[in-house]
Formats: C-alpha cells, structure tokens, sequence
C-alpha cells in the first residue's frame, strides 16, 4: 500500500477498503476513541446499495466489493480472482501487536497461493479469518483485509466464482469477437433497429445472458443459500465491482 | 413541475394533476414531485435523475439533452442539415428527376445518407454516452457519508503489460471508484464510461455508449456533403448557361464544401487517436493543450490500453461493445434508491 516505493512494482490491492483508527472498542461500542495507527481497522464491507434506503434489508445486509482489476484487459471488466486480503498488497497482521496466529500466518498462505500451490490440509489450517476487533460505523470490522468473505468461502471457492464470471464477461464485453462485428454489420444493415430485434428474438428470458443463469445457479446453492451469501450481479454495479451480499457480521 | 422543495419543507405533498404529469413526461428539468410516498407506484429513475444530474429527459426518460439555454449549438447543428435538404428538395429534385440522366441515382444517395446523418445525429445527441449511476461505492454512513482518506489518493495498479501501470481515482461527487478512461462531466455533472469528450454540438457526452453513433454521423455527414455536390456539380454541368441557370446548386456546392471541413478534420483525428489507442481526452492531456489544431497525434508511451497494433486498436476503440445502460431512465425503482440520490 506504500506509494513512496518508486522503483518497485506496483502491487494489486482492493482499493475499496480503507482504514480508520477513530472506532470503539468490541467491549464498549458506545465510545469511540483514537487508536494507534498499529491497531487501525480495516473497513471490508460497505453498505449495501443494492438496497433501498432505510428498508430492512438494507439494515441488515452488507456488501463486500471485490475490485475490477487490468493486468488482463483494459478492453472489458474483469475481477479479482483472489479473495479479499489475499492480494499481494493486503494489509496482513504480521507487524501488530496483538495479531492472533491466525492472521500472523496469512502472508505464507498468499505465498503459498502465488506459488501455486495448493491448500493442503495444513494450509487449510492457517486459512485467513475474519476477527472482529472493533466498532465503527455501527458495524465490526476486523484489524486485516480479510473481509467477512474470508469465513465463508475457501480462496478456491472465490476463485472458481469469479473466474465463471470473468469468463462470461470477456464473452459479452470483448471487442475483438465475431459477435459484436456482426453485431455492428447487423446494426448497420438495420438501422439500428438489431440490438432491439436480438433482444426480442431472445423472447422468452430477456436478457438472459450467460452471466444471469452462472449467477442463479450460485446463488441457489446450499453454499450461499445456507450463509445468506448472495453474488450481485455486476451489472448492478455498472461492472464497477462484485458485490457480495453478506448478512452484517457481529 | 419545476419547483424546488425540500424534503423538510414539504413532507405532504399534494398529488401532481395529470397535466403535471403530461408536462413531465414531455420535458424533466430538475423535476420534483415532493417527497415520494412509500406506498407510491415507484417513479421512472428520469425523474430523480434529472435532479441530480444536469440532464434534461423528454418523452418520459426517452431522449435527453443537456440544459443549457446560452449556447443551443444542437439547434445549429440541424439547421446546416434541414437548409439543404429543404433547397435539393425544392430545386434540385424535380428537374433532376424529370431528366434522369443517371441523376436520380445520385439524389436518393443523397437522400439516404441525410437520414443517416440525421439519425445518427439524434441516437449521438440524445442517447446515453454511458453515465453511470451514482453511489455505487458509498464508503460509510457516519459524519454524512464522509470520505475517508484513502478515497483521496490516486491508486496504482499493475496494467495489462508488464511495467505499465493503470491509475484509479475515486470521484467524490458520484461516488464511485471510476475504472480507467471514465471520468466525471462537469457539464452533464455525472461520470461517463470511457469517456471521450463533451461535445457541445451535440450538447451530450461522447462516451462509450455513443462513440459509434458519433463516429457515424462524422462519416456519413462527409458522403451526404459529398453527395450534394456531386448532385449540384452535375446539375451545373447540364445547364446551358451553367451558374445563372443554378444559382442555387452554386450555393448548395459552397454549402457542402464548408460543411464538409468540420466533419472530416474531426474524424481524421479520430482516426489518428484510436489507432494510438487514446480518447480526445487523454489525448489533450498528453498535449496539455485544449486545441489540437496543427499538432500531431503521437502515441503514448504510459498508455496501458496501447496494443502496439495500429488495426488493432482502432478496431478496439471503434468497435467498443455498447454495453447495457448503466444508470437507467425508464427503470422505476423504489424509493430511496441510492443510484439516483443526492448525498451531501
């Protein structure tokens, strides 16, 4: 996260999150109070604006953001594969004080993934957790990126999600592909009227893409049924990012 | 209709009448129907969306133009495409048409290429250039929606080849983290995708949404130029006593060849700057300057979008996919939708 290191590369990290050292402690959530840079929170879930304002779910839900990122293709959306805090520039616990075992040991399992290995038994162990340190916001966050995702979904879990959705997107939104030139040939031909007879020829599930029936079939299963975990399309989003709905952690 | 209350003020608003209504759907400007009622039929986004954005919806979210009442250079626009046509009509078409002599031909090219231009023009005009919706990146609640820090910094992040890097910034009016080459209008005041420039001929965005719209209407407003002069010069070239027979396609060959410069300068520069792989923005930014007129289109070193391909990247940048509309008109969401909200 260091912007002063000019010669070395540059890392990828999620840039929704921020930190903030002005929160209550779990014990005393009604005084917030200054803590040292060392003890910062790390903001991992936002509110949910897939909800509308001041109704019940949006007080009960959250959403983690997984960023879009470019070193595949600046041309169409693409998403972080890596489960958030195990990107190469996540904020780790290893130089806190008071860090559990748990997150002092999640730098070796981001390693261990960059190198490509696979969790083992052993890794599975040392999997990055989600532990609430303090209150801010109204929410509890924890002192690491590791967002609420991180104790219901394996990284290869994550992984294997949003790569499904990488690969639809590249599909739709790929400009070098035989079906948007004969997309533009159509239009051309059409005066424009393509998109709309596509769309109708589609007839019986508009706009289903797909990106719709990978996200259904997601949302169905036990995993995310049993969490309450949604995966929010992105293009509610605006492909800005992934959103996860969680249930607000406590 | 145009009335600006606050929701303190006003927690009771009285039911619009159905000319209200009637009104609204013709033109919403800065429209306000009160505080909408929970228990209401959600109203259509153009409502609240052209509150917040400086966008004026007609015909129910259908089409829409910036308000802006000093400069109306739309309105000019369509006055150099009607005058020709309403003259060709009048005195070009029906001798040309009487004599035939392969001049019919040339007139209804003409004529297909002016209704090109003209749709082209209005799907570039009043269509979406790709704005997106607001609030999509909502930080917090606490200290009204405060920003932290971090939202500040310009992000860095690894670009597709190695060494480049893609920079992120955060735009605090809309409130979301914009990905690369989308960037915040200030005339239209919202954040449009892959956004090239704003075009005040248009009086709209050019952006991801539109850009081939735009390109298109460049195009076919050369070959209708062209056109009328092929179709005057050719008149001209039959009549007997050449100008003081057509005096008319005299002024209609001055006309098109001065309509012709704008147009074709401009697409040649788009030429230049899609085969470099650069918006007009990023373009004036590398040249640091607001007029382009003279200066070579170079390409950028530190531009992460560059293929090294000239084809390839101007069949990237031309033929971009549309996308679907991100911030929706005609889409009637629930009270207290966030994309349309005006935060403090």
């Amino acid at each position: 996260m260091d912007s002063d290191a000019v010669d070395d590369p540059v890392l990828f990290f999620n840039y929704h999150e921020f930190s903030e050292t002005f929160y209550a402690d779990l014990g005393a959530p009604g005084a917030p109070r200054e803590h040292p840079e060392t003890e910062a929170l790390v903001i991992t879930h936002f509110p949910n604006v897939h909800a509308p304002r001041g109704s019940q779910l949006y007080r009960t839900t959250r959403v983690v953001r997984v960023p879009r990122r470019f070193d595949i293709s600046m041309h169409y959306p693409n998403f972080s594969e890596q489960l958030p805090g195990l990107e190469p520039a996540a904020i780790v616990a290893e130089d806190k004080g008071d860090s559990n075992d748990d997150s002092r040991s999640m730098m070796s399992f981001a390693d261990a993934l960059a190198a490509g290995q696979h969790a083992d038994g052993a890794g599975k162990a040392r999997l990055p957790r989600f532990i609430p340190r303090g209150v801010h916001d109204g929410q509890v966050f924890g002192c690491t990126s590791a967002s609420p995702l991180s104790n219901m979904l394996t990284p290869e879990q994550f992984q294997q999600i949003v790569h499904e959705v990488n690969v639809h997107l590249e599909r739709e939104f790929r400009a070098l592909s035989w079906r948007n030139w004969a997309g533009i040939l159509l239009s051309v031909l059409t005066f424009g009227l393509w998109p709309w007879v596509a769309k109708h020829l589609r007839g019986a599930a508009p706009g289903q893409s797909g990106l719709d029936a990978c996200i259904e079939r997601c949302n169905a299963s036990p995993l995310f049924m049993q969490q309450h975990l949604v995966l929010l399309h992105p293009r509610d989003s605006a492909y800005l990012s992934l959103d996860f709905q969680i249930a607000s952690p406590t | 209709m145009r009335r600006r209350s606050s929701p303190s003020t006003s927690p009771h608003r009285t039911e619009p009448s159905r000319l209200q209504l009637l009104l609204l759907w013709l033109v919403a400007a800065d429209a306000d129907l009160g505080v909408p009622d929970p228990s209401d039929t959600p109203q259509r986004d153009y409502i609240p969306l052209s509150r917040v954005t400086n966008y004026a919806f007609l015909l129910g979210g259908r089409l829409r133009t910036v308000r802006d009442r000093r400069r109306p250079l739309a309105l000019a626009v369509l006055l150099v495409l009607v005058v020709p046509l309403v003259l060709v009509s009048v005195f070009e078409t029906p001798p040309a048409w009487r004599k035939g002599q392969g001049r019919r031909s040339l007139n209804v090219l003409f004529y297909y290429f002016w209704c090109v231009t003209l749709g082209l023009f209005v799907r570039a005009a009043t269509g979406d250039p790709g704005c997106l919706p607001r609030n999509m990146h909502l930080a917090q609640e606490q200290r009204g929606f405060q920003l932290p820090q971090e939202y500040y910094n310009v992000v860095q992040l690894p670009g597709p080849r190695a060494g480049t890097v893609v920079q992120a910034k955060y735009c605090r009016t809309c409130r979301l983290w914009r990905p690369p080459r989308a960037a915040h209008c200030s005339t239209c005041n919202c954040c449009v995708a892959v956004h090239d420039h704003h075009c005040v001929w248009l009086n709209n965005c050019v952006g991801r949404r539109n850009y081939r719209y735009f390109l298109g209407m460049l195009g076919s407003a050369i070959a209708t130029c062209a056109l009328l002069i092929a179709n005057c010069g050719e008149h001209l070239r039959r009549a007997p006593r050449g100008a003081r027979d057509a005096p008319v396609a005299v002024l209609l060959i001055a006309w098109g060849g001065l309509a012709m410069v704008y147009p074709a300068a401009l697409l040649g520069y788009h030429v230049a700057m899609a085969a470099t792989q650069q918006t007009t923005r990023e373009y004036l930014a590398q040249i640091g300057s607001r007029n382009p007129v003279l200066t070579r289109v170079r390409g950028n070193k530190s531009n992460a979008c560059d293929t090294g391909s000239a084809w390839r990247n101007l069949a990237l940048l031309w033929g971009e996919v549309r996308g679907p509309e991100m911030q929706t008109t005609r889409t009637r969401h629930a009270p207290g939708d966030w994309a349309t909200a005006q935060l403090p």
